[in-house]
């Protein structure tokens, strides 16, 4: 590329980077983001440091917003960390939002049916049970696509699209069957029967679903991405990276694409759900099936996991960064900002992200044109 | 409601879609997907309703909201195209990111009145009973698309540039050895793609629906992109596409009295769409039908220079 008498060259990195220069770069295109930010929020007369600040220091040192940090922490650490598996086999599951609802569903379903008079113990595994099968269930057409379609981009579509009847259903059940007849009109269903709210602690919106997000996040480090010498040491966790990396040299040794995308998709799509259980039955606010549940949530997973670089603790550290940015965006409308302006923070993390991916694989050398 | 003005609202619905669909075409023929829509479509209607709004001007709306999906659209061809990353994430970030510009384009502006743009009747079209009313008497820009069809027909099948599009999306290497610029060829796409979508934003607040409201688009902007399936990739298939989702969009309000539950209705664009891919998924597996089925095989591919 020319820019008028120098050229840019990027040349391919001999070696692979270590985990401080990783972080060193991801740091990097973090600030990057806020910078460009920084330029659009000085043309609407606020000053991005003070914003910042505002933010940050609310969702990170204040008690209320911490908690409020920690409550958005699970539903994206869940999602995040399902969608990692199936990004790192370039399965490009973007359903996320809909593989939610659907776990959402199946858990309001469990509740409203055969909540009343049970004991939690049994009640609430059978919730978390359900949602991860729905959630499953809805990503299952993407690897069906992605592997047996003839055509690029259509697993891509059919990921999107199943949102909809999930959100459309959602719509018919809350203004039909379920909805709650003392619900003076809300489209909402009923509050669940005590036995399928999930257990949450005292006073806060962090209820027991976070340990689940936790232990998921180890399941994965162990069984799939633990590696030595940049190799997966499990044979799944090595299936993956061949494939992602040439589906076509990876069957030729016997391995079978479409049972690793199956897999991969089958976890992302049931973490989803559990998130979805967590969110509308562990939120003390709420315990019911409502319109607005998610609000974009499978889409920041998709920022969390870029962010965290696919990598479980990386994914920890991001999805901790965005919860705190959604809790924080209170103090954004308090600025007289909207509050769809926490939007723009993760679309432009995640194009700085992005760029970051090419810088960790390229360097940029400059040099004048003779 | 009577027929004629049920069949007119549809023509004003699918206007909506099938302008940013004309333009998400070309940028797939050529090889890239972008998932962007959404995000270029509602900043280019918060842009243009502003820019209209504050200078009273409502041409100037509307070049601004083509600035504003093109800049956009600028971003995900210097991401995807120069810089070889991941298209679809590429896609949503734009989504994202736009999402979050038209709340702070449209801040001040929700809710204010504007005039709209006003219906041109065509001389001696407009005359014709049913017909007249239905298509020929409405806005510029619903006249633009009808125009569009068979221009972009003509450029994607009749001129050197059209092929040159199409050999790019279908195989960046053969037209790179051709001494094709294949990432200018690409630039340019993604860029209309990106004007279109900011049009298509701008025929929302400026001609379909004069005001301006926080997502307003409510993910209408995916159907674009389903309908680019379902209409093959073919700008006579999108014009079928675009109405028949268009149609969707106006008979839920005709059947909600029916008893049929609007939910239903509302799923009938993305469960259409569904049961085209397995249809398309299925029926390519005989090679004939590659043909006729314009799915550009480089698409969502990216192009590095040997």
């Amino acid at each position: 590329m020319k820019l008028g008498k120098f050229e840019v060259v990027f040349k391919k990195r001999s070696k692979t980077l270590n985990f401080k220069e990783k972080l060193q770069i991801r740091i990097l295109s973090l600030l990057m983001g806020f910078g460009v930010l920084a330029l659009i929020f000085l043309a609407y007369g606020q000053n991005p440091l003070l914003l910042y600040f505002n933010i940050f220091s609310y969702a990170f040192f204040t008690v209320f917003g911490l908690l409020a940090t920690l409550s958005r922490f699970i539903p994206l650490l869940l999602i995040a960390i399902g969608l990692a598996v199936p990004f790192r086999a370039k399965i490009d599951n973007i359903g996320a939002e809909g593989q939610f609802l659907m776990g959402a569903i199946a858990a309001s379903g469990v509740a409203i049916f055969y909540g009343e008079g049970t004991s939690p113990w049994i009640t609430i595994p059978i919730m978390f049970l359900a949602g991860f099968i729905a959630g499953a269930v809805w990503a299952l057409p993407i690897a069906i696509f992605r592997v047996k379609s003839k055509f690029k981009g259509s697993d891509v579509v059919i990921s999107f699209l199943l949102f909809f009847p999930a959100k459309f259903l959602i719509d018919y059940l809350i203004t039909g069957p379920w909805r709650d007849p003392e619900g003076y009109g809300f489209p909402q269903s009923p509050l669940f029967p005590e036995p399928a709210q999930i257990f949450s602690f005292p006073g806060t919106r962090i209820h027991i679903t976070i340990f689940l997000g936790l232990v998921a996040t180890f399941l994965i480090y162990y069984f799939l991405t633990r590696a030595r010498d940049g190799i997966p040491e499990t044979k799944l966790g090595y299936e993956i990276n061949v494939l992602g990396e040439n589906p076509e040299a990876g069957e030729a040794v016997g391995m079978s694409f479409l049972k690793v995308a199956i897999i991969t998709v089958l976890i992302s799509g049931g973490l989803a759900g559990i998130a979805g259980v967590g969110e509308v039955a562990g939120n003390p606010n709420f315990y019911r099936l409502r319109p607005e549940l998610s609000r974009f949530l499978g889409f920041t997973g998709i920022a969390v996991a870029w962010l965290g670089g696919l990598s479980p603790l990386g994914i920890i550290l991001s999805a901790l960064f965005f919860a705190g940015l959604l809790a924080g965006g209170v103090r954004i409308q308090a600025s007289g900002l909207p509050v769809s302006v926490v939007d723009l923070f993760n679309g432009a993390i995640l194009f700085f992200v992005l760029l970051t991916e090419f810088f960790l694989r390229n360097k940029v050398e400059w040099r004048t044109v003779t | 409601m009577s027929l004629e003005l049920t069949a007119s609202s549809i023509v004003v619905a699918a206007t909506f879609f099938l302008i940013p669909t004309l333009g998400e075409i070309i940028t797939e023929r050529s090889g890239v997907l972008n998932l962007g829509i959404e995000g270029m479509m509602i900043s280019g209607a918060a842009g243009s309703f502003a820019v209209a709004y504050t200078t009273g001007n409502i041409w100037l709306g509307l070049i601004a909201g083509m600035l504003v999906g093109g800049g956009l659209s600028l971003i995900h061809a210097i991401v995807t195209i120069t810089f070889n990353r991941n298209q679809v994430v590429s896609g949503i970030s734009l989504t994202i990111f736009g999402t979050g510009l038209s709340g702070l384009l449209g801040l001040g502006f929700a809710g204010l009145p504007l005039v709209p743009l006003q219906p041109l009747q065509i001389p001696g079209l407009s005359a014709i009973p049913f017909i007249g009313p239905v298509f020929f008497s409405k806005n510029i820009l619903v006249y633009l698309s009808f125009i569009m069809v068979p221009v972009l027909w003509f450029f994607l099948y009749k001129t050197r540039y059209g092929i040159i599009v199409r050999t790019v999306g279908e195989n960046p290497m053969a037209a790179y050895t051709q001494g094709i610029d294949v990432i200018r060829v690409r630039y340019l796409c993604v860029i209309f793609g990106g004007v279109m979508c900011g049009l298509g934003g701008a025929y929302l607040t400026l001609g379909w629906i004069p005001l301006w409201v926080e997502g307003m688009t409510a993910a209408k902007g995916w159907i674009v992109i389903a309908i680019a399936v379902v209409g093959l990739w073919r700008p006579v298939g999108v014009l079928f596409g675009a109405y028949i989702f268009g149609a969707f969009e106006v008979l839920q309000f005709t059947f909600q009295p029916l008893g049929i539950p609007p939910a239903f209705l509302n799923m009938l664009p993305s469960l259409t769409t569904i049961l085209f891919l397995v249809m398309w998924g299925i029926l390519l597996n005989r090679s004939k039908v590659k043909r006729i089925i314009g799915a550009p095989t480089a698409l969502c591919v990216p192009f590095e220079k040997p």
